[in-house]
């Protein structure tokens, strides 16, 4: 059987009855994505292989806590990988509060790029979807990209990105709203033209 | 705090993107948990927010990862397959065949663990004891330095259990010469991967100013493969993944060595050799 040509939740179901071959394209599939979202957030290698190893055997012990009716499998599994990230970030902040933290890297990295777009293992719809949004963010005023890469990779409150930033928290609740709002209808507008 | 669908319309986004302060979440899931309207919109909103983790650049996890999480999840599946794919073989090889070279890697893992507890207990020394946080400061940053060290091993012995579960692996004996009769070891080739890697036991320490080098004994060039560093029970590893300086006329490649050399420069020809294989 090809395991590559099913589609995720298919390879779910087959996690469920404990297939290891559908495990390993599921890994295939998104470990390098996961990777680079826990590396993004916690900026050390070796911990985002940690965090990347914790997640995925997560998936094989408990497939059962991805309900298709939520939503879409990558869904679920970056957000996922995002909170055991933000979690060792937040842990390694505990251990090491007297250094200073990793930087979040602000926002230059997501504006979109051509050269690390391609990635064969990742399904073609994912890199259509990883186009647009880098294209999505890369159209926000930089102040708005930034307040929800702060949040998003930083795992900063909306008070605590106010604080760093030296902004009142009204600024900052507005930027996340409007930034938010204009990469969803960029996105949108995206897909309704996809569709036509 | 109470939320009524506007005010939670209005946090919706900071929540997706989990940017609510404790209060504020607890107030807008217990809005979700009573309203009809607002879920909807929730999940939306939540795909936006999970979306932005698409903007990631792309980075490659390495081959070894896969093979630990794999690896981890047949055993956790008790490697019982009707077939025999390589991550079993990896369990199996964890399990019982390589159960010296998984000692080790247990072994790394452990001292991982002391020192990053060790780590843990010098922080928390450093707030209690203002007075001495310099001191322990610099106690701490040599204990991340050695905790990396063991890392870098443990990664090194990630990479050559990847080498040796390969389907393809071609595995060449090393015997001890005159100079070291009770060293021995192994190369283990894998075409597809084009990787190989090296395993050494049993290796004399060497005087300072001495290293080991790793060759490719060719017909008519000896080509080498690099240094390698051992541990204080004679042991040492190297991953091979490209040769550089390999002339078109070296010819068929006869067998592998590993000399004894002066410093670290690369020398044009092998010193003292303490291990060949046999077909040389």
């Amino acid at each position: 059987m090809d395991y590559t040509a099913l589609r995720d939740d298919e390879l779910m179901d087959r996690l469920c009855r404990r297939d290891l071959y559908a495990f390993e394209a599921l890994y295939d599939r998104y470990g390098d994505l996961v990777y680079s979202v826990a590396l993004r957030i916690v900026t050390d290698t070796y911990v985002a292989e940690d965090v990347t190893q914790d997640v995925f055997l997560r998936v094989w012990r408990r497939p059962e806590l991805f309900d298709l009716q939520r939503g879409k499998f990558v869904t679920w599994l970056l957000s996922v990988a995002r909170n055991r990230a933000i979690d060792e970030r937040r842990s390694q902040g505990r251990r090491l509060r007297h250094e200073a933290l990793p930087s979040t890297g602000e926002e230059e990295d997501v504006l979109p790029s051509a050269h690390d777009l391609d990635d064969p293992a990742l399904a073609t719809v994912l890199q259509d979807d990883r186009r647009a949004v880098r294209e999505a963010l890369g159209v926000l005023p930089p102040e708005q990209r930034l307040a929800i890469t702060l949040a998003y990779f930083g795992g900063l409150t909306q008070q605590e990105i106010a604080n760093r930033l030296g902004q009142p928290l009204g600024t900052v609740k507005t930027r996340i709203r409007l930034g938010m709002q204009k990469m969803r209808g960029a996105l949108d507008e995206r897909r309704r033209e996809g569709e036509r | 705090m109470r939320m009524d669908c506007e005010a939670a319309r209005e946090h919706i986004d900071a929540w997706a993107l989990g940017a609510l302060d404790t209060d504020e979440r607890i107030a807008f899931d217990a809005h979700l948990a009573t309203c009809t309207a607002c879920p909807d919109l929730a999940e939306r909103a939540r795909d936006g927010g999970t979306a932005v983790a698409l903007a990631v650049p792309l980075k490659t996890a390495s081959p070894s990862l896969k093979a630990r999480i794999m690896a981890s999840a047949a055993v956790l599946a008790g490697v019982s397959r009707r077939r025999s794919p390589w991550w079993a073989a990896t369990a199996a090889a964890a399990i019982v065949a390589a159960a010296g070279l998984f000692g080790w890697s247990a072994y790394l893992q452990t001292r991982i663990a002391v020192l990053d507890d060790d780590n843990a207990t010098i922080v928390a020394a450093a707030t209690a004891q203002s007075r001495e946080f310099a001191s322990l400061r610099s106690q701490l940053v040599s204990t991340s330095a050695a905790t990396d060290e063991v890392r870098s091993a443990q990664k090194l012995q990630d990479s050559v259990l990847y080498i040796v579960a390969q389907p393809d692996a071609q595995l060449t004996r090393m015997d001890g010469t005159a100079m070291a009769p009770e060293a021995s070891g192994h190369y283990v080739w894998s075409p597809g991967e084009r990787l190989g890697a090296f395993d050494a036991t049993s290796l004399p320490a060497l005087p300072p100013g001495q290293t080991y080098r790793f060759w490719f004994v060719y017909e008519n060039q000896w080509l080498d493969a690099g240094l390698i560093d051992i541990d204080d029970d004679g042991n040492g590893r190297l991953v091979v993944s490209r040769l550089q300086g390999g002339r078109p006329d070296r010819g068929s490649l006869l067998g592998y060595a590993l000399s004894v050399e002066q410093g670290n420069a690369a020398p044009a020809s092998p010193g003292q050799l303490v291990l060949s294989s046999p077909q040389q």
